[in-house]
């Protein structure tokens, strides 16, 4: 073709040669009929859809390299179709109060995830400038499942039979519009089924030629922010787990600010940990369960939800296995010849990590005497 | 509202009729950027298998995703006729209906393919909908339908004016199961466990014997010569001149000398047999030596020598060996691993054989080709491929471009009732070109012969982006004008012919 290009044209046939690798079954082996381990692709279209196993063949392949291919992907893929279908269908059940005025957890969570959407495309359109197809698609992936369907639904969800109020409601629609366009290429059929739904379309109209969305300068410092705010929230949800609290009872949080705790977030954090109150605490509280994020401290009040006696002996086996552990960094360091030989950021992190025993053990120690 | 539970099956068959209606899909020339992707043709009367569905979603992922940025996105689809593959289908399904292909006309055959292609071919394009494929139907091509053979034909007759297509007798992969030469590159060869030969020739006139080593003693009907290093003192005492009988053929053949001998392979001292052996066959035409070719088409033994006529190649070397050992004239046998080639369509030995053929001078054509690629005027993803496109490119011989098939573009060669031949794109513009060559206006059409073979599959695909825009009948027609050239091409990681 490149040979006749020139002969013929004086011009190259095409810009671009991407070669795709050989597939393979998930063995690693050629597939064969004799092997019968080559599956008829229609039998699998007709068992997961088409998207199904388009994403199947994202999530399996990789330039020039052989592919391995698994059933269990197209399962995969007809899941994250399902993921689609039934986030679409939570957010079209959302009544609407004209009346009501937008919250701030709602104001903060639409301008989180308009950054988010904005840094995910530009993400998307460098990865398909180089090709890199498989990963665009990881990241789109990534971006409905993780920061849209486990994030955001979740931050603007209204309380049980509740409204929301018009603009979270159309901007949730917008930002779902933008996301079928963005998985259109890769699950064409989904997508255009949502799209035609979201809004009245004239006929002959179509999502194949709705434009891709377009990356806008992205606020980074904004994005860092909302990434703390989710540190504590994951922190709370630990300890929910760890003392096995439901989340429908309610718990306080009391925090000793300083510049990285991510105020602003407030709101949110409260709606998806169900905090009563935010308290801004000078001392540390003891008797509380406490965890840091980056260098700020949080403090979860127990009061009478807890069993002392299982606590105590919990602090007490902790306690036990971080003074070993202390004791055997400190064997380390008092060592000169490991201190003197070994590199500087090597003896530097062996003294970071006996701070940080240091200041565990200090902590279970004021904690273990609080509860007594 | 869409409906409470997901099911794929439901949505998909009702967009894909609503884009099809809609042609949503079909691209015309217009004001906007174009994105182009013509699909590697598969063959017509394959079926879908899991590579085609990884290269396919990729293509049709980079379609829609051009076609939301605003560019105008054109996916050209088709097959190619696989000439070979397609003709062998078609003879097993007639033999399973009791039909000898050699019992039918070339029309008649023609016909059935062409029948079996319009009932089996395409069933592909069928099932790329399925996978959602947004391909401008409108644009199917077929690299026989009447466009892409023109344009065919008009190449051929070019690149001859160009002097870039010859005839001539080469030594060819003969697949004596399909009857057809084939490109080196349709040769797969594979570690085989055979025997070594040890055979006595007789110089002549003297109670001295040439002890030559072979794997192929059946081979010993075609030759026509024994070969001696010059340097090798072993031989140093055979006079100027001599000659050997060839044994139980009893043929008198002349001992020749060249360095070309390995001294250190077996005895030092090589049968030729020029028409069945590439390397005999240059020595053969080094020295003027006669070609004795000893093989049928189907691989058993002709008449020329009336010997073992009709046996097959293989029987042959087992009668032959009993037969050499009864005469006293083999010295000894050894077990011996070499490399034979085998048909990569039939799986069967390839016979080196001596034929007819047409070719393609390829090394003026690969330089540009070559320079584009490792230039990145066209960009390789990933580019390790470059290497091995330049070894493949670096290393191209002349294409051997012509199959004893009928399922293809049968090849425009005329030839006169005495002697010569006319290249032409028409029969009637053959007939004016050899009444001037014949010096003869009462020619007529039924006094030329057209050439029997048909040209290679590649000769067509080669084309591929250009003639699905019917750039080389029109080449300053709009389309071609504007979706050429065309963005990327997806295919499969290894380096096919096409290149």
């Amino acid at each position: 073709m490149i040979m006749a290009g020139y002969e013929y044209r004086g011009e190259k046939p095409f810009g671009n040669v991407y070669f795709t690798g050989i597939v393979r079954d998930k063995l690693g082996r050629k597939m064969s009929k004799q092997l019968g381990n080559s599956p008829d692709p229609l039998d699998l279209i007709a068992k997961y859809g088409a998207d199904g196993m388009r994403v199947a063949m994202m999530l399996s392949s990789s330039a020039g390299n052989d592919v391995m291919f698994d059933e269990a992907l197209c399962e995969q893929g007809r899941n994250f179709g399902n993921k689609i279908w039934n986030a679409y269908r939570l957010i079209s059940m959302w009544q609407v109060d004209e009346s009501l005025a937008q919250s701030e957890n709602n104001r903060l969570s639409v301008e989180w995830f308009k950054q988010t959407l904005s840094k995910a495309i530009a993400e998307i359109n460098d990865l398909f400038s180089s090709y890199r197809i498989s990963e665009a698609f990881m990241r789109i992936y990534k971006l409905f499942w993780d920061d849209f369907s486990g994030w955001y639904l979740e931050m603007v969800k209204p309380a049980y039979q509740q409204p929301t109020d018009k603009a979270t409601m159309e901007s949730t629609k917008y930002y779902f519009d933008q996301l079928m366009r963005l998985i259109h290429p890769f699950m064409p059929f989904v997508t255009e089924e949502i799209w035609q739904d979201l809004a009245p379309r004239a006929e002959g109209e179509s999502i194949m030629y709705a434009p891709m969305p377009e990356a806008e300068q992205v606020d980074e410092k904004l994005l860092a922010r909302f990434e703390l705010a989710t540190e504590v929230i994951t922190g709370i949800r630990n300890v929910r787990k760890q003392k096995n609290i439901a989340q429908k009872q309610e718990l306080e949080l009391n925090v000793i600010a300083d510049e990285n705790y991510p105020a602003e977030y407030a709101p949110v954090i409260a709606k998806m940990c169900n905090l009563s109150q935010i308290n801004l605490i000078e001392e540390k509280d003891p008797t509380a369960d406490a965890f840091i994020v980056k260098t700020t401290q949080y403090f979860v009040p127990m009061g009478e939800m807890i069993d002392k006696d299982a606590e105590l002996k919990k602090l007490s086996d902790e306690l036990t296995y971080l003074e070993g552990f202390l004791s055997s960094v400190m064997k380390k360091l008092s060592n000169e010849r490991f201190v003197n030989s070994a590199p500087e950021k090597v003896v530097a992190n062996e003294k970071a990590k006996k701070a940080d025993a240091e200041a565990k053990i200090a902590a279970i120690k004021e904690r273990m005497e609080a509860l007594k | 509202m869409v409906a409470d539970k997901y099911t794929p099956q439901e949505i998909e068959s009702k967009w894909y009729e609503y884009w099809i209606e809609n042609k949503l899909f079909h691209s015309e020339p217009d004001a906007r950027e174009p994105y182009t992707i013509v699909i590697p043709p598969p063959n017509v009367t394959g079926m879908l298998h899991m590579g085609h569905m990884l290269n396919n979603t990729l293509q049709d992922v980079l379609m829609r995703r051009a076609r939301q940025q605003g560019k105008n996105a054109c996916w050209v689809p088709g097959t190619d006729h696989a000439s070979i593959a397609t003709e062998a289908k078609v003879v097993a399904k007639l033999k399973a209906e009791g039909i000898d292909k050699a019992s039918l006309s070339r029309e008649e055959f023609l016909a059935h393919a062409w029948e079996w292609k319009e009932k089996h071919g395409g069933i592909i394009l069928q099932q790329l909908r399925k996978l959602g494929a947004s391909c401008d139907w409108d644009r199917t091509c077929f690299t026989m339908d009447e466009p892409r053979t023109q344009s065919v034909i008009k190449v051929f007759c070019d690149l001859y004016e160009k002097g870039k297509i010859y005839r001539g007798v080469r030594m060819v992969n003969w697949d004596p199961s399909a009857k057809t030469a084939l490109s080196d590159e349709e040769v797969i060869y594979k570690e085989s466990q055979g025997k070594l030969y040890y055979l006595r020739y007789q110089v002549e006139g003297s109670d001295r014997y040439l002890v030559v080593a072979t794997t192929r003693p059946e081979t010993i009907l075609g030759d026509t010569a024994v070969c001696l290093n010059p340097n090798d003192e072993r031989y140093a005492d055979i006079p100027e001149g001599a000659r050997v009988i060839v044994p139980l053929v009893g043929r008198s053949v002349p001992i020749i000398r060249d360095e070309y001998v390995d001294i250190e392979f077996g005895t030092g001292a090589l049968k030729v047999t020029p028409a069945h052996d590439v390397n005999d066959y240059m020595l053969g035409e080094k020295y003027n030596l006669e070609t004795i070719d000893i093989f049928n088409d189907d691989g058993t033994i002709n008449d020329k020598v009336g010997m073992y006529v009709g046996v097959d190649r293989f029987d042959c070397r087992k009668q032959i060996e009993k037969d050499l050992q009864e005469a006293g004239l083999m010295e000894k046998v050894e077990q011996y691993t070499n490399n034979v080639g085998y048909s990569e369509r039939t799986g069967v030995a390839i016979e080196p054989k001596l034929s007819m053929q047409w070719f393609m001078s390829m090394a003026e054509i690969a330089e540009p080709a070559t320079k584009a690629v490792l230039e990145d005027a066209i960009k390789f993803i990933p580019a390790k491929y470059k290497n091995t496109y330049r070894h493949w490119m670096e290393n191209i011989k002349d294409w051997c471009i012509s199959r004893q098939l009928w399922w293809g573009q049968r090849i425009p060669a005329y030839y006169l009732p005495k002697g010569g031949y006319v290249i032409a794109e028409t029969a009637e513009q053959a007939l004016e070109k050899a009444r001037e060559k014949a010096q003869d206006p009462t020619l007529q059409l039924s006094d030329l012969r057209q050439d029997e073979d048909v040209l290679d599959t590649w000769f067509s695909s080669w084309l591929w982006p250009i003639s699905v825009f019917d750039g080389i009948r029109n080449p300053e027609n709009e389309d071609i004008k504007y979706y050429y050239p065309t963005s990327d091409l997806i295919t499969v990681q290894i380096l096919s012919s096409s290149g």
